[in-house]
């Protein structure tokens, strides 16, 4: 890079999840876990929002890892798994109220707006949350620590990827 | 992308059809559709779901975490809870804040909505009339949209969209966790410094909103076949409208009365926030623990139009009906020639609410305008300190999709004992149902499923702005449509998703 370095940081780690709904805020718990290791070096945020916030806060990045929940309902809770962006882009919504990813980096896209050129993408399948709940289930819990240890292999190369 | 699964057969021929628009199945808005023996729609229902577990969640909290709480359990909406939230703190311990910091929260207030309006008309109901009703179905997305609105354009919309909120967020604290709201007040003040720069986006949201009536009127209004479609029998209910509305019955988004008006226009209640209770009741269906709010003076008579069914609707087109006018010049003017356009008031023709979502920017953004030229604005006093003990608290703003109430009550330590949410879909989802089922009726006969189902359902329940007022959105992130045949006994006979 011969550009004169940016005091922003350039990749980021963005938890999505509400942590008033049970497993659903499994991302945020995790982000907050993370955060003290990470803080110096990658800009930690989370939403509760998805949709098309989603522009705002992977705009001006160069890499992102977005952590979330997953409701699949093809792995049992807990189960860890990274996606990629092809996972997503063959299907835009139809329905762009509840704007995914692929409608998102479309959108992006399309205009021009600058999007991370990787962005990586681990989620952790959760019970479907039922009603307002702090705190995570047993799955989840016990999944945690290797959630947190995944991503923070995948935060490391970023950091310094000549160790890799 | 769709596929046709088959799950489960049986000989039943009386069936249920689900329609689950979400990832997420619980919590989540929900279509069901029950089918005759005949295999002809008897009745579909649009499903609110219900925030499961909020009271107790509530119960012995300090009520100032409110504003706070109800912000992060609606991923849609934010700004309308923290703001209803943060009045309802205002009822509950007596105060009226200073006008400085009411310009402050009606500032933020019509930022929020310009900025989700315009979210709604060129991203979410774009696919409907932007690209059209009949565009092949690879169209009807987001993509769709800034294609046939042109790149410029979508580059204008994200643009101001990113302003407002940087507005919203430098006032507010972050859009989606704002923290401006106190009891009695607002956190921040506005410097004088801070007014040009607000001046200028003032003046920049006004000339994008009158941009978006211009966009509005050469893709939808020049387009016969469109403006027919507004207008037909299919899509239109004869129903109550409900709004906010100010001294001078003119649409207030942040406050004033509630007025509820009649098929015909006709003025039927009136009444402060404090007295939902008597005007609005709740009928929960048999087959389901859904609730439909309906007017208690009028009684629940089933899923049927007129004056006689306590039906009514909300959204933007039931605060054009329901108010006497705009609270601003330009906003008028586009709100005469809707009504002009549309055969007079009251207009029930639920997909003028794009149209009178367009008429509600002019006056969010000529209100932004009206505050940021207000020496008022920068007042010092932000806050009227509570003295009293707090009692029964209720706050209600328009949220974009329609009346939000919030009810608390406290202990006098001001510990929550009792807490009620009414969300504007839920306010509308009568109304939603009679639209479903119309369209359903349309498409399902002889228990044959048309798949083009799916599109105009959407289309009947999207012009309402539908918030399912949960903030779960996890992977893949986006809202598969699922439709369920069922049959009496809820077996699964078959699936079709996309």
């Amino acid at each position: 890079m011969t550009d004169i370095p940016s005091r922003k940081p350039q990749a980021l780690l963005l938890a999505l999840g509400n942590p008033l709904m049970g497993d659903d805020g499994v991302a945020p718990l995790a982000a907050r876990a993370l955060r003290r290791r990470y803080r110096e070096d990658i800009d930690i945020d989370e939403s509760p929002v998805a949709g098309f916030a989603l522009l705002d806060l992977l705009s001006g990045y160069n890499r992102a890892l977005i952590i979330d929940a997953s409701a699949t309902g093809n792995a049992p809770p807990g189960t860890i798994r990274e996606f990629t962006r092809e996972d997503f882009t063959a299907d835009v919504s139809a329905s762009p109220h509840y704007a995914g990813l692929p409608d998102v980096l479309a959108l992006g896209g399309r205009l021009g707006v600058p999007l991370p050129g990787e962005i990586r993408i681990l989620g952790m399948e959760i019970e479907p949350p039922e009603a307002l709940r702090e705190g995570l289930g047993p799955a989840a819990a016990g999944s945690l620590p290797e959630f947190l240890r995944r991503a923070g292999e995948i935060l490391d190369t970023w950091i310094d990827p000549s160790s890799k | 992308m769709e596929s046709v699964t088959q799950e489960a057969h049986t000989g039943t021929v009386a069936r249920r059809v689900t329609i689950d628009p979400i990832t997420r199945l619980e919590g989540h808005g929900k279509i069901d559709i029950f089918l005759d023996a005949g295999g002809e729609v008897e009745r579909a229902y649009y499903q609110i779901p219900e925030l499961r577990g909020f009271e107790v969640f509530c119960l012995g909290r300090p009520a100032e975490e409110m504003p706070q709480i109800t912000s992060r359990i609606c991923g849609v909406c934010p700004t309308a809870h923290h703001m209803a939230a943060t009045k309802a703190l205002d009822d509950l311990y007596h105060v009226d804040p200073p006008p400085t910091a009411k310009k402050i929260r009606e500032l933020i207030y019509n930022a929020f909505m310009l900025e989700d309006h315009a979210l709604h008309v060129y991203i979410l109901g774009g696919p409907d009339f932007i690209v059209g009703p009949d565009a092949p179905k690879a169209l009807r997305n987001v993509v769709g949209v800034i294609d046939k609105v042109g790149i410029d354009t979508g580059k204008k919309v994200i643009a101001m969209r990113k302003r407002l909120r940087e507005l919203i967020a430098h006032l507010g604290g972050k859009v989606i966790h704002p923290v401006f709201g106190l009891p009695g007040g607002v956190a921040k003040g506005v410097t004088q410094d801070e007014i040009p720069a607000l001046r200028q986006l003032a003046d920049d949201a006004l000339e994008f909103a009158r941009f978006t009536l211009g966009v509005f009127k050469t893709i939808v209004l020049a387009n016969e076949k469109y403006v027919s479609l507004i207008t037909s029998e299919d899509f239109t209910h004869r129903t109550y409208s409900m709004g906010l509305v100010d001294a001078k019955n003119r649409v207030n988004f942040y406050d004033g009365m509630v007025r509820v008006t009649d098929p015909s226009g006709k003025e039927f209640a009136k009444f402060a926030p404090a007295k939902y209770l008597d005007v609005i009741a709740e009928h929960v269906e048999p087959w389901s623990y859904v609730k439909f709010c309906y007017l208690k003076q009028v009684g629940w008579k089933g899923f049927v139009d007129g004056a006689e069914s306590g039906i009514y609707s909300v959204a933007p087109l039931a605060r054009l009906n329901t108010s006497d006018g705009m609270a601003t010049p330009e906003a008028q003017k586009a709100y005469e020639e809707l009504v002009a356009t549309l055969g007079g008031k009251p207009v029930h023709h639920t997909l003028a609410n794009h149209w009178a979502r367009v008429v509600e920017m002019i006056q969010a953004a000529e209100k932004l305008r009206e505050i940021a030229n207000d020496p008022l604005l920068t007042g010092k006093e932000i806050r009227t300190l509570p003295t009293e003990k707090p009692t029964v608290g209720v706050g209600i703003v328009e949220a974009p999709r329609g009346t939000l109430i919030h009810h608390y009550e406290t202990d006098e330590r001001g510990l929550i004992t009792k807490a009620n949410l009414i969300v504007a879909t839920q306010n509308n989802a009568g109304r939603i149902s009679m639209s479903v089922d119309k369209a359903a009726k349309g498409l399902i006969h002889g228990g044959v499923v048309n798949d083009g189902l799916l599109n105009k359902i959407e289309m009947a329940f999207r012009a309402y702005d539908p918030c399912n007022a949960c903030a779960t959105h996890s992977l893949p992130g986006q809202m598969p449509l699922t439709l369920r045949l069922r049959n009496v006994s809820g077996e699964v006979l078959r699936v079709i998703r996309r």
